[in-house]
């Protein structure tokens, strides 16, 4: 068996430390280029959201260096996501790949199919070695986003330009080749250090812009098309309001057993939204409540095409901005989107609050 | 009381009890206008561009009624049946509508939420009667009467009759004789508001008939097959239209159903269908040589589009019995083997 799993953020990142650790054989697919977009939108359907096409192009780049079995986590719906898994098999069946899928979920709360299917993953029966690696994975992956958000923070204040770039590229060509959770460690302890000789330009107080929104499109650099480079490059501080650490143990571990993480951020949505309507529809609502409360120059709505639960927060929005008077754009992607047009929308944007700030601090003075 | 109920989304599969629950309370139903041109632009223009084109058209009913009535009527539905939910956008209707479109008079939204095992039908009866001044007890009981419409309102559906029709009868009627006359049955699958709404579709019933070919809907099926071959899929279907749909499909396919080939209505962006499209299109191809046509409808399609498609379609069957040249109308020469 040798397993392969899809890109999401830093998700490959504590995925291959445990299956390193576990002694899996593992492919980590190429990080999505287009070349991957492209072999997923000739074979998948033509509204299915980007994240579907991206994972088809993941998948078969894995398998043509000998993967043989996919890992995916999964839902119950009621967004596209939950049927993710069958539609996958099905894609792949018909381009004439006969791959494995085993998908994390617990079918109808059923908890004890979930570890049997971990168990089949991880190739271990032993539960609590299987509990351990999943443990210190989780915390690299924790850890991984931790450094992504310093490194957002940084890049709008650091005195080099291009500094904090550097060592991103450093951090995704190295992730790749660390062996199992030791060597992670190293790597990440070692960004680290670099991170703090960063030198910081402390006369800049740089527009603040919350990003919010789908969270494939929020993590996953590629589809996003570097949108937190771009804004960094033009001064802005970006603070990302989902992690995909945060988010495999919500969906995981939480959601489950009927429980979550973020009552503030529900409580902040409350008199918007008040309740799931699947995807992450309440949690773009609430963080944009709790952004604007928190003094941010503006909030940036990021989106799939054809996303449905975000769709339905796209309409709640306006009533939020008006309320807090806090500027929020949509950015809507899909394969066709391109680079020049996205670039003058964020440039725009950012003038656009940069002025408001000015004006504001002018009528203060 | 006037209580505005739009003529758009689950209007289709809903409004006998939405009717029967108020009328017997006393209260006044106002229907919106049937769809066209205007509540489709009245829509487009308070309406996120992203949304489909039945929400844009169910924002252009709210626009058309929202001043003639003391209360609108916009049922938030979570879910309308145990374990299976409803795209999101139904889920956040009221909120969408809500924050999109100015002036509205106040708002009656009561949740539908089967999903978990313990449902709290009191509590959507309470919501059902909001503010208004109704008892408990005579709402109860108006609402199980709607629950009983609906059921007859369905068996006339499963009888042949399109809303039009079934949702003025109160009782069930004789099935309609449905196969003498025709050259053939087409299977139609899509969400009832696509079906049934004849601006939105372009009457596209009526065509086939005029055509020549009876029409089979989802709702024409027995809904005992429908949900035994939906188990079948290799995971549980959770959108309610959906497991509908993806059943219909099944269920002719598994046991050959006479049928001369499948459109499927869908609109554009459609998240679910995205899903149920591409899964039945596959299995079909894989194991049947039935045709299959997908129509994609939205705000700028125009019909002599859509009529030439139905032609190209209806003529490729019509040709299968009797010629097969370079140009297979079965995909594959049927002569050479």
């Amino acid at each position: 068996m040798i397993v392969t799993f899809p890109h999401m953020g830093n998700v490959y990142i504590g995925g291959k430390a445990l299956m390193d650790d576990l002694g899996v054989d593992v492919v980590v697919p190429p990080l999505s280029t287009d070349y991957a977009l492209e072999i997923g939108t000739t074979q998948s359907p033509e509204f299915i959201c980007s994240p579907l096409k991206i994972n088809i192009g993941n998948y078969v780049q894995s398998i043509q260096k000998g993967a043989d079995t996919v890992l995916i986590t999964g839902s119950c719906g009621p967004c596209r996501f939950g049927y993710y898994g069958v539609m996958e098999k099905e894609i792949l069946m018909d381009m004439g790949y006969d791959v494995d899928f085993i998908i994390f979920e617990a079918p109808d709360g059923d908890i004890g199919e979930l570890i049997r299917r971990m168990q089949k993953a991880t190739n271990t029966r032993n539960i609590a070695k299987m509990a351990k690696s999943i443990w210190v994975a989780q915390g690299i992956i924790k850890e991984a986003d931790r450094i992504e958000r310093r490194m957002l923070h940084l890049e709008a204040v650091e005195e080099d330009k291009g500094t904090i770039k550097k060592i991103r590229k450093q951090f995704k060509n190295q992730a790749r080749l660390a062996k199992g959770s030791k060597g992670m460690r190293e790597l990440l302890r070692d960004i680290n250090s670099k991170l703090d000789k960063v030198l910081i330009d402390n006369e800049q107080k740089p527009l603040k812009i919350g990003l919010i929104g789908e969270i494939y499109t929020l993590i996953e650099p590629y589809i996003n098309l570097h949108i937190e480079e771009k804004l960094a490059a033009l001064g802005v501080e970006v603070d990302r309001s989902l992690c995909v650490g945060e988010w495999v143990t919500e969906h995981l571990v939480y959601r489950p057993m009927g429980l979550t993480r973020d009552k503030k951020i529900r409580k902040a949505a409350q008199p918007y939204l008040d309740r799931c309507i699947g995807g992450h529809a309440w949690e773009t609502i609430g963080y944009a409540a709790h952004y604007s409360q928190s003094g941010y120059d503006g909030i940036i709505q990021l989106l799939p095409f054809g996303c449905m639960p975000e769709i339905v927060a796209e309409s709640i929005l306006p009533t939020i901005q008006k309320d807090y008077k806090v500027p929020i754009m949509t950015l809507v992607l899909d394969e066709l989107t391109g680079e020049a047009g996205y670039m003058t929308r964020l440039e725009a944007f950012v003038d656009l609050i940069q002025r408001k700030k000015e004006r504001r601090e002018r009528h203060e003075a | 009381m006037k209580i505005g109920v739009p003529r758009g989304l689950l209007y289709y599969y809903y409004f006998p009890l939405w009717k029967t629950f108020y009328e017997e309370l006393g209260h006044e139903i106002v229907l919106s206008g049937e769809t066209n041109k205007n509540i489709l632009n009245m829509g487009i223009k308070v309406c996120v561009d992203e949304a489909c084109l039945p929400v844009k058209i169910f924002h252009g009913h709210v626009e058309d009624i929202k001043e003639k009535v003391d209360f609108l009527f916009i049922p938030r539905l979570m879910s309308v049946s145990y374990g299976e939910f409803i795209c999101p956008k139904f889920c956040g209707l009221p909120e969408m509508i809500i924050h999109s479109i100015p002036e509205l008079p106040p708002v009656l939204k009561p949740d539908f939420n089967f999903h978990g095992k313990k449902v709290n039908l009191n509590k959507t009866i309470e919501e059902m009667i909001g503010p208004l001044d109704i008892e408990f007890n005579a709402a109860q009981k108006a609402f199980h009467r709607g629950m009983e419409q609906i059921e007859i309102y369905k068996k006339n559906l499963y009888n042949g009759f399109l809303p039009q029709e079934a949702l003025g009868f109160t009782e069930e009627m004789e099935p309609k004789d449905p196969i003498v006359k025709y050259k053939g049955r087409i299977l139609v699958l899509s969400h009832p508001y696509h079906l049934y709404d004849t601006f939105t579709n372009m009457n596209l019933l009526k065509k086939m008939e005029t055509m020549g070919y009876s029409t089979m809907t989802a709702d024409t099926l027995s809904s005992e097959r429908i949900n035994y071959y939906a188990a079948t899929l290799p995971k549980r279907m959770f959108w309610t239209f959906g497991r509908e749909i993806i059943g219909a499909a099944l269920y002719t396919l598994e046991e050959g159903l006479p049928i001369k080939g499948i459109v499927y209505l869908t609109s554009f962006a459609c998240g679910v269908d995205s899903i149920l499209v591409d899964y039945i299109e596959r299995q079909f191809k894989r194991r049947s040589s039935i045709p299959f046509m997908q129509l994609t409808i939205d705000e700028h399609t125009g019909e002599a589009g859509i009529d030439t498609r139905l032609e190209a379609f209806i003529e490729m069957i019509e040709r299968r019995d009797f010629d097969d040249r370079n140009l297979s109308p079965h995909g594959k020469c049927v002569y050479r083997g």
